[in-house]
């Protein structure tokens, strides 16, 4: 009897397999977002910059300020950054030169100057935990520059 | 006791004719064409050339794996071919979309990389504890999306288990490809401790990805970024990485498997191909060898690609967790002794042969429609090549 | 918690699987305890490795705070202990076979020699044992406590260096049943070798100046 289930299962397995080749393929758009959507995850923030917090609308362009980000395994890193994004490219002015709050305290904690033509970047610093910028990204639509922070 | 008139060749007798063996091809005829034209034929005539050329050329590598009884002989030339074009299609696509295979940071940050499935082992861990993935890419939208290939993933190691490396992965090819150079080996002896070098590598990684949060293979270790895209050299660290890349595929891709005739990547140092071994342990596809007509000539032990084939395991009459199912050592084998297996089922019987059809079908599809895409872009860019000067 | 020491601790001690498991084992196989019983012995031997640990912490800040003053020269013999620490992982990791350092003296020898006498204390004495058992990844954590700015630090460093390790250790009491126990070792071996490359490109760029990794 066991020995007529295992081979019955066998054989269900192996022709279930002829079946999941192209259902693998056929149903590749819906189980992509099917996994997706059952296991919320994301692009981990370090690659993608996080979540965007705020927004600034000049009018031509927009800039968007990310969460900053300690995002570690277990807890938060001493050291992260916040993203800074403009765009779109062509919209741009030459030079940007921009401020921002990012603890929430309504005065700039940096202020970071772009020039849009050779991707120059200057950063002040107005609050003890920014640390540097690491160097301007120019992207398919715009610029973005990560700014490194300490908790 | 049946035995091939020569190694890998089915007995006259046991071969199917034309028209049955055309009958068996009907189903994976209709499914390689879906599959190829995704539903609508192209209208440029160099791309509707290379979907005919490709389409013909997959279906008569079925056509002969149907009518002759081998497997692993018919499988390799497509395997190869379709790694060769998939570098080919990769690299090309990449210049023209990109600018270079040279990934930015930029890029990154927009998340334009392509996620492979050796990335897979090592997000794990970080997406159990942050339901974050650490790569670059994006989670859906395109075909090399993240979740994309976990889908293939999934699909592929339920219905292959590692069969996968032999008829999935995109890179195994060009392992297998340098490994069949030459006729005969020149290094015959390795130290079979070294076999387990690809579970302390999948170790190492998941590791220090997981405290990392970086992919840390891709970062240093993967030998494939030599032909695919690496990160764009800015410092001396990324010039190392470069080095590395390119030194590990030079001796894990192409000098040790010509010198040896095996999967040295695959076999020695591939931690997707480790991680992967678990899942034969769940799949219903085995390779066995039948005892009683085993004559212990260790021709398989010789020829298996991926060392799954010891004195032990052939005492065991199966083939360890590493196994491939690529087939060799069954064409190889010249008693018949060695053939696949579905688990469960009676191992005696004669039926070897519907077992082999209900492997190869699942096996073929997945290998067909994952090279048929990259062997149609790769013709219809050399047929661009050679009547435009211009590749792009 | 240092992430440095818990990284250190948990990359190279797939190495203690090799190492402190084998004298582990016949001990908690000769008790019998079942898996309960095994973690109560494992916890005593926990115990007595973190007190050795935190022991050679104190020293590394002596040594460190002796010796490590001057920047350049702190990261010059950092760098070098590095390089020298992570070669002998290397060889350790893929070139000793197993059991060669043994020749009849050592922990494990001594400790089934004492495990016939099963005093309750013994499986503290044996984790205090293997914390100065030397091994290549004791070195290189012991080079990178030194390296810290205070004692704190260093009792820090290697407390997290002991948590890393400690989690391959958890799953002893398991290995009893398993079946191919010769095949983890080589694997842990061959894990831990591998990471000493990685620990010889940072001993090499902290030598010449570079940045550090983690």
């Amino acid at each position: 009897m066991m020995k007529k289930l295992k081979s019955f299962l066998g054989y269900t397995w192996a022709a279930a397999a002829i079946i999941i080749a192209p259902a693998t393929f056929l149903g590749h758009t819906y189980f992509s977002h099917a996994i997706a959507t059952a296991t919320g995850v994301t692009v981990h923030p370090r690659f993608s910059g996080g979540g965007v917090i705020k927004t600034i609308d000049h009018g031509g362009y927009i800039t968007s300020m990310h969460r900053p980000v300690f995002d570690a395994l277990f807890g938060r890193t001493h050291e992260g950054f916040i993203q800074i994004k403009w765009e779109p490219a062509a919209a741009l002015p030459q030079v940007i030169t921009e401020g921002f709050d990012y603890d929430g305290d309504s005065r700039d904690d940096f202020m970071v100057t772009l020039n849009t033509a050779t991707g120059e970047t200057a950063l002040t610093k107005r609050h003890p935990a920014v640390l540097d910028h690491e160097k301007s990204y120019r992207l398919r639509n715009g610029w973005a520059v990560r700014v490194m922070l300490k908790r | 006791m049946v035995k091939k008139d020569r190694a890998g060749i089915m007995p006259a007798t046991q071969q199917p004719g034309i028209g049955k063996t055309l009958l068996l091809c009907l189903p994976m005829i209709l499914i390689t064409a879906i599959m190829l034209s995704q539903g609508q034929l192209p209208s440029d005539p160099s791309r509707v050339t290379a979907f005919l050329a490709a389409f013909i050329f997959i279906n008569a590598i079925f056509f002969l794996m149907i009518r002759t009884g081998e497997t692993d002989r018919w499988r390799a030339i497509l395997f190869v071919t379709y790694a060769v074009c998939f570098v080919i299609s990769f690299i090309t696509h990449l210049i023209e979309s990109r600018g270079s295979m040279a990934i930015s940071q930029a890029n990154m940050i927009e998340g334009l990389t392509p996620f492979c499935h050796i990335v897979i082992p090592m997000t794990l861990v970080p997406a159990a504890l942050t339901k974050t993935i650490i790569f670059p890419g994006t989670i859906v939208g395109t075909k090399t999306a993240i979740a994309s290939m976990f889908v293939l993933w999934i699909g592929s190691s339920l219905a292959l288990g590692r069969g996968f490396c032999s008829w999935f992965c995109f890179f195994g090819g060009l392992d297998e490809g340098f490994s069949r150079l030459f006729k005969k080996a020149r290094i015959k002896k390795i130290d079979l401790r070294w076999t387990y070098l690809p579970y302390a590598v999948l170790l190492l990684i998941v590791l220090v990805s997981a405290v990392s949060l970086a992919p840390f293979y891709c970062q240093w270790l993967c030998p494939f970024k030599t032909v695919t895209e690496y990160p764009e050299i800015t410092s001396v660290k990324t010039a190392l990485q470069a080095v590395i890349f390119i030194s590990l595929f030079i001796a894990l891709v192409m000098v040790l498997p010509a010198l040896t005739k095996r999967r040295m990547q695959c076999g020695l140092f591939c931690p997707m191909g480790a991680f992967q071994s678990f899942t034969n342990k769940i799949n219903v596809f085995e390779i066995r060898i039948d005892p009683g007509k085993c004559i212990q000539c260790k021709q398989c032990i010789a020829t298996c690609p991926t060392f799954s084939m010891t004195e032990d395991t052939l005492a065991e009459g199966k083939t360890g967790m590493t196994c491939v199912k690529c087939g060799k050592c069954i064409d190889a084998c010249r008693q018949n002794a060695i053939s696949y297996h579905i688990k469960g089922t009676p191992l005696t019987g004669g039926k070897e042969e519907i077992y082999r059809r209900l492997f190869i079908y699942p096996a073929f599809i997945f290998l067909a429609t994952m090279s048929g895409g990259y062997v149609q872009d790769a013709i219809a860019k050399t047929i661009k090549l050679f009547t435009t000067g211009n590749i792009f | 918690m240092k992430p440095d020491g818990f990284i250190l601790g948990l990359s190279t001690g797939t190495a203690c699987i090799a190492t402190c498991a084998p004298i582990l084992i016949p001990y908690l196989l000769g008790e019998g305890k079942g898996i309960l019983g095994n973690y109560g012995t494992l916890g005593r031997f926990l115990l007595g490795r973190l007190f050795g640990y935190l022991l050679f912490a104190v020293l590394a800040w002596t040594v460190g705070s002796a010796i490590l003053q001057e920047p350049v020269r702190r990261s010059l013999i950092i760098g070098m202990a590095y390089i020298l620490f992570s070669g002998l992982l290397i060889v350790y990791g893929f070139f000793k076979k197993a059991g060669a350092s043994c020749k009849g003296d050592c922990d494990q020898v001594r400790f089934r020699r004492l495990s016939a006498i099963r005093p309750s204390w013994l499986p503290v004495a044996a984790g205090f044992a293997t914390a100065l058992s030397f091994c290549p990844p004791f070195l290189l954590a012991f080079t990178g406590a030194a390296d810290q700015a205070g004692l704190a630090m260093s009792l820090l460093f290697f407390f997290s260096f002991f948590l890393g390790t400690s989690l391959w250790l958890i799953l002893v009491p398991f290995i009893g049943a398993f079946r191919r126990f010769a095949v983890l070792q080589t694997v842990g071996k061959m894990a831990a070798g591998s990471m000493g490359i990685y620990y010889l490109y940072t001993g090499s760029l902290l030598l010449t100046g570079g940045l550090k990794l983690w």
